[in-house]
């Protein structure tokens, strides 16, 4: 089985999938695309992606955006080592980091758990590294500001949990 | 998560707390991923939901950096884009903003003990809006000193606005400004009523308000009025300060101050003249407080230029607080199993003595205990290096009294799921490895899964040490073992062996002799270096890099032994030798080196001089050589074309031309005899040099050799039957530029057109070298700061090693080039 799914991927993923958002939204991809996704090649491996690929948790909008991600990348996985890749690291590069950056709140978060669901790591590990790099440097006022968060302590409360991790707040 | 992602779809919005919904694991991919354990647990006060998440971290690291920067005055605007700190942390004694506010600054240090906000607000309603939209956020801090020129706008409006956002202030410092009558536009923020509105400001920690420059205008008393009404419960002094040089105020206004500081009766009120000191502004800081400065160019460098104070009277934070806050942390952590333990406390700044090497042994216990319970994968423990006891323990026999401060002893405990373990103890600890259970046939053990051990900079007794190793690790790949200082237990003489079975790399620079033997079946990759040699039986052997640090003109015909290896194939990937005396033991080894690299210095003397032209007849077949000789006592020229007479199948050939302290440098004529046969005219016969596959030569100086050698060798080459030759590189000393050197390499060259002639421009930036160097070269980084020179390389040889060692297991070559310059001024230091 791996070694079939092995094959799909050097050969350039000819045989193509569905993916379909939650909002009924479908993507036709290669093989060699979509099995980034560790559970859609999981999928390709156990052969039941016939019907294409149904994905209840994940929007249309934010599946364009991951299979954007994907089509980029796809390949650097399969071709590594190859020296005309030079170049092309270097846009994927900066593809990544522009898209990064443009993330805002509610489409970064749901990038994230779509990453997660679809088990993406390089795209979590990228989205998840903007929210902290998001968070380093503030202060909790600054982080609930930011990130929306109802602060639910009572002001003793709050002192109290201060006081317990005094250390690190006192920098 | 799928409930979640379901339920936020519709809105969209901004204003939607959707990391709080994320599931945990997710929140704790994010929390790992802050710059340390800290930065965590502070969100431990976001919610509920955040109560506790960090508490379960599987992955903890701590960096304590000693603070270099404490004072900063920031004029202009701030761009933390471009304008990193990249080495500060978030506190600083004292943070000046000055000429305009900029939040992108207190939120970069957002802990000040003292803040000087100085500042004009440009006037309109915008100007005012920016003020504000740049003082949204307010550094926390103890001292905090306005100065603000509000032009037209309510000052009263601006300051109060300051005071809302401030947090913790405990002593306020208040520059007034001539007032006058002047009244802002209308609709401006600064003139609405909720602007001077006191009720929300709660200065909860002001003990003490000072108020500079008091005029004794109506406005200004008003200010005072206004301030006093703030929310300010432990507020007990106030001062008014008046300049010398408004005569008087008349009776009615300081009754009126009276009259205003009598309303609070909790409070002593003070109006006084104000002292010469008191009118010293804000704008010219004291001499010894930093002061950055925007340059102007700063295209070119991202950061800025930077001094940092030298004579700051504020003690530096408690080393002891920060060290408390990662036992803290740990006591504070619930996660079962961790992942990763990172500890790394770095080494004092020099120009502050901040006593950071002195981490009490108790702490590195707890810490080490804490790693075996919960049941730590990587473990990176880092430890300033103590200078003192690296430097001085081996001199300090004074009167025959040993005075070698004792180190101190800690126990390596036992990690069953460890797969990685950094620890580097400074020269501070002694490693006890004897709490460690025997391994247990067939399985579970001490360290059954570790595949990488550094062991940097600490003392072990060389029994427990080789017991660890060769018995406890089974898995063992990577081994490093840098700076140890091995004691010999109950007068046991202090040597070892290693035998393992995985062993695929080892790194190994002792400072004491001690290594006897290492076996090992499939070791590939060898690096050592120490004043002795040892027996290395490794079949697999493919790199070997020898560094030999003995001071062998200062031993007294001591017999060492070699460094011997059995068992290998007579083919080598790569062979690096640096050693200041004979090595044709190790030449005669191997029959064909990919890649030689030969560091060597010529000893004074005939006898030597023979010795290192028999040693040059064993050279192995190489396709790249890369040589530095120090034939400081003999000619350069001739012993550089005896060499080459050996490599016919040189493909590639880079020369290092190293400077020599004294002025007659490569020069025969001043240091060797006549019967040297450096002085025979038949050494420089070019007939039986036949580099019929020569393609490049790359000719480096480094420091600042001698043109007359350059020129010389150059013009020896020339003649040279190389007829594959088309590339010559010459690169220019990073320090000293050579010039007449350079021409003279050109014109050679220049005549033919068949030779592609480059020279790479030496900058003082490694950086640039190297980029320059990887277009074409692929190799060196030649800057070592020069003033450095005479003591860089015996100080900081091991933790130095140390850095090498983790990279050389996957960068071997770029090791090997970076440890380069090192290597040859250990040579000339023995040399001088």
């Amino acid at each position: 089985m791996a070694a079939a799914a092995a094959e799909a991927t050097i050969d350039g993923g000819g045989k193509m999938i569905i993916l379909i958002s939650a909002d009924g939204k479908r993507f036709e991809v290669t093989e060699a695309v979509a099995s980034q996704s560790q559970l859609i090649s999981n999928m390709i491996e156990d052969d039941c992606t016939e019907n294409g690929v149904r994905l209840p948790n994940v929007d249309g909008d934010i599946l364009t955006m991951v299979v954007d991600y994907c089509n980029m990348h796809a390949g650097d996985a399969a071709a590594d080592g190859d020296t005309t890749k030079a170049s092309s690291t270097e846009e994927l590069k900066k593809f990544d980091a522009e898209l990064v950056q443009a993330l805002e709140n509610p489409v970064l978060f749901k990038l994230i758990l779509a990453a997660n669901f679809l088990n993406i790591k390089s795209l979590l590990d990228m989205t998840c590294q903007r929210v902290a790099d998001m968070m380093s440097g503030k202060t909790p006022e600054q982080m609930r500001e930011t990130f929306s968060i109802e602060n639910d302590f009572t002001p003793e409360e709050e002192a109290a949990i201060r006081q317990e991790n005094a250390w690190a707040f006192d920098d | 998560m799928s409930t979640c992602s379901a339920r936020n779809s519709g809105d969209g919005g901004e204003g939607v707390d959707r990391i709080s919904h994320l599931p945990e694991e997710l929140i704790q991919n994010i929390l790992v991923r802050l710059p340390s354990v800290d930065a965590a647990a502070r969100t431990s006060v976001l919610s509920r939901r955040w109560r506790r998440v960090w508490t379960r971290l599987p992955s903890l690291s701590f960096h304590v950096a000693s603070p270099v920067l404490e004072d900063v005055a920031w004029y202009g605007e701030f761009d933390p884009r471009r304008h990193r700190f990249a080495e500060a942390g978030h506190r600083l004694r004292k943070l000046m903003v000055m000429d305009m506010p900029t939040v992108a600054l207190m939120r970069r240090f957002y802990i000040v003990d003292e803040l000087v906000l100085s500042f004009g607000i440009s006037p309109g309603i915008r100007g005012y809006k920016t003020f504000l939209n740049a003082t949204s956020m307010i550094a926390k801090c103890e001292v905090l000193e306005v100065q603000v020129t509000t032009r037209r706008h309510a000052f009263s409006s601006a300051v109060l606005h300051l005071l809302r956002k401030s947090v913790g202030v405990a002593k306020l410092l208040i520059r007034l400004p001539r007032m006058g009558n002047k009244s802002c536009t209308e609709g401006c923020p600064c003139s609405l009523t909720d602007s001077c509105n006191t009720e929300k400001i709660q200065l909860d920690s002001l003990k003490e308000v000072e108020i500079l420059e008091f005029q004794g205008e109506f406005n200004q008393m008003k200010f005072i009025n206004l301030l006093l009404d703030c929310h300010a419960p432990i507020l007990k002094k106030v001062y008014v300060r008046i300049p010398k040089d408004v005569k008087s105020i008349s009776n009615t206004k300081s009754k009126k101050i009276r009259s205003i500081v009598d309303g609070h009766p909790e409070i002593d009120g003070w109006c006084t003249p104000m002292t010469a000191a008191d009118r010293r502004s804000s704008w010219t800081p004291p001499a010894g407080v930093a002061r950055w400065t925007r340059r102007t160019t700063s295209a070119a460098s991202p950061t800025t230029s930077c001094t940092t104070s030298s004579s700051a009277s504020a003690p530096p934070p408690a080393v002891d607080s920060v060290l408390d806050s990662i036992d803290a942390a740990m006591a504070a952590s619930q996660a079962p199993a961790i992942d990763s333990l990172c500890i790394t406390v770095e080494k004092e700044n020099r120009t502050r003595q901040l006593p950071l090497a002195a981490i009490p042994a108790h702490r590195v216990i707890a810490w080490l205990r804490f790693a075996s319970r919960r049941r730590v994968r990587r473990l990176n423990l880092s430890l300033p290096a103590d200078d003192d006891m690296a430097a001085r323990a081996p001199r300090r026999r004074v009167g025959g009294e040993e005075k070698t401060m004792e180190a101190l002893p800690i126990d390596l405990l036992a990690m069953e799921r460890a797969t990685s373990i950094v620890l580097d103890l400074g020269h501070r600890f002694r490693l006890r490895l004897m709490m460690i259970p025997p391994p247990v046939a067939g399985g579970s053990g001490a360290f059954t899964k570790l595949t990488a051990l550094t062991i940097i900079a600490a003392a072990v007794e060389s029994r427990e040490l080789e017991a660890l190793v060769s018995s406890h690790c089974p898995r063992l790949e990577r081994l490093s073992i840098i700076g140890v200082k091995l004691l010999g237990g109950g007068g046991a003489a202090s040597s070892f062996s290693i035998r393992s079975d995985s062993l695929t790399s080892l790194y190994i620079h002792l400072r004491d002799s001690g290594l006897e033997e290492v076996v090992a079946p499939r070791l590939e990759k060898l690096h050592a270096s120490g004043d002795t040699g040892f027996h290395v039986a490794a079949p697999m052997l493919a790199e070997v890099s020898w560094q030999d640090v003995h001071r062998a003109y200062l031993s007294n015909g001591v017999r060492r032994r070699p460094l011997k290896i059995a068992g290998a194939a007579r083919s080598l990937r790569r062979l690096c030798i640096t050693s200041p005396c004979s090595v044709g033991y190790l030449l005669q080894r191997f029959d064909a080196v990919d890649w030689l690299d030969l560091t060597l210095a010529v000893p004074q003397g005939v006898e030597a001089y023979r010795t290192f032209m028999d040693d040059m007849d064993n050279l192995p077949k190489c396709e790249t050589l890369v040589v530095a000789l120090i034939a400081q006592f003999h000619g350069f020229v001739p012993s550089m074309l005896h060499l080459l007479r050996r490599c016919s199948h040189v493909k590639k050939l880079v020369v290092m031309i190293i400077e020599h302290r004294d002025p007659p440098p490569l020069s025969p004529s001043s240091f060797c005899s006549t019967a040297c046969p450096c002085r025979s005219p038949d050494i420089y016969k070019t007939d039986g040099i036949a580099l019929d596959c020569l393609e490049e030569v790359e000719i480096r100086p480094i420091g600042s050799a001698p043109v007359g050698v350059v020129a010389e060798f150059v013009d020896q080459i020339f003649r040279l039957d190389a007829a594959m030759l088309k590339k010559v590189v010459y690169q220019q000393s990073p320090f000293r530029p050579d010039q007449e050197g350079y021409e003279k390499v050109r014109s050679m060259y220049l005549s033919n057109p068949r030779i592609e002639f480059r020279q790479l421009a030496s900058t003082t930036q490694s950086k640039d070298v190297t980029v320059l160097c990887s277009r074409h070269v692929r190799r060196l980084n030649l800057s070592l700061p020069a003033d450095d020179t005479a003591r860089a390389p015996r100080r900081r040889v091991g933790r130095e090693d140390g850095g090498a060692a983790d990279r050389s297991a996957h960068l071997g070559e770029s090791y090997k080039h970076s440890a380069q310059p090192r290597t040859f001024l250990n040579i000339i230091n023995l040399l001088s």
